[in-house]
């Protein structure tokens, strides 16, 4: 089964509107707290980035503080994916996921659930109306790494998971890689 | 089921000498696993390992596969090198459960205290 795009973008467009999300950075923990997600914060060692806990109408999700800041927004964003997205069993524990967004990677058998949660996180931390809203009619050249670190920064994002996201979306040429 | 309660009921029942072996076995086969994997979350080789807490490498890995018995000290001492709480390595579930009827063996040691404790500030639980 392919991933659910729009339903996704649904998901996100809902939930920025509720939130009433205007400017990027994305209060991601406000949005998980709001849909009744407590947060636990804690350092760990090892690859473990988060997890989510859901018993009665309990839900809490963990996330690792040992990673850096933006891949904790991440993990949060992705958990609040499951969340939103999937009935899984009532702890789910993800560890070190990497940023594969681009659809060509499903043949190599990452979850679908996993796909699903990443792009969804991807959808909510870099939000189409406002990289359209950032983009449209300034004068970036997107080519530029110094670009791509200031919209990373804004936008609380890697810059990585920021450049997947514009090649996505056509404002950066497809480039090849590994 | 390997909580340490229901062992030691085992253990004072007239459950057969048999049941206690298995019981036995399974225990250090699981204590073993666990601290490969701590070992290896650690970076240490099984020889660093021994000669940190003063065994030899056959006996690492005997340990590790659950074929050698840990001293208690050897434990202490396995304990402090790999800054770890005792119940980290040891293969029962706390007794604290934050959430009965979950399973977290299949996770690493380290792992089980971040979610254990994650979940333990459940308000049912707390």
């Amino acid at each position: 089964m392919p991933i659910r795009r729009s339903k996704i973008q649904k998901l996100v467009s809902e939930l920025l509107d509720e939130f009433e999300v205007a400017e990027p950075p994305v209060p991601v923990r406000r949005i998980a707290r709001g849909r009744g997600a407590r947060i636990f914060q804690e350092g760990q060692e090892g690859d473990l980035s988060g997890f989510l806990f859901r018993r009665g109408g309990e839900i809490i999700i963990g996330v690792n503080t040992r990673q850096a800041p933006v891949r904790q927004r991440f993990t949060i964003a992705h958990e609040l994916g499951h969340l939103m997205l999937h009935g899984l069993d009532e702890l789910h524990v993800d560890h070190g996921f990497t940023v594969r967004l681009r659809s060509d990677v499903s043949s190599l058998g990452l979850d679908e659930d996993e796909m699903e949660a990443n792009r969804f996180a991807a959808e909510l931390l870099i939000p189409t109306r406002l990289l359209k809203k950032d983009l449209e009619g300034a004068e970036l050249d997107l080519t530029e790494d110094e670009t791509l670190r200031f919209l990373a920064k804004r936008y609380g994002v890697s810059a990585q998971a920021l450049a997947i996201r514009l090649t996505g979306l056509g404002y950066l040429p497809t480039v090849e890689t590994a | 089921m390997h909580d340490l309660q229901t062992c030691w009921w085992t253990l004072l029942s007239t459950a057969g000498h048999r049941m206690l072996i298995d019981m036995e076995k399974d225990f250090y086969n699981r204590f073993g696993q666990i601290l490969r994997e701590a070992r290896k979350t650690s970076g240490l080789s099984q020889e660093d390992l021994g000669k940190a807490v003063g065994l030899n490498r056959t006996s690492v890995s005997n340990i590790e596969k659950g074929r050698q018995k840990i001293l208690l000290h050897t434990f202490c001492k396995v304990v402090r090198l790999l800054k770890l709480e005792p119940r980290d390595l040891l293969p029962v579930e706390s007794r604290e459960r934050p959430a009965p009827g979950l399973d977290l063996s299949g996770y690493r040691p380290s792992e089980r205290a971040f979610i254990a404790k994650g979940i333990g500030q459940s308000k049912e639980h707390a």
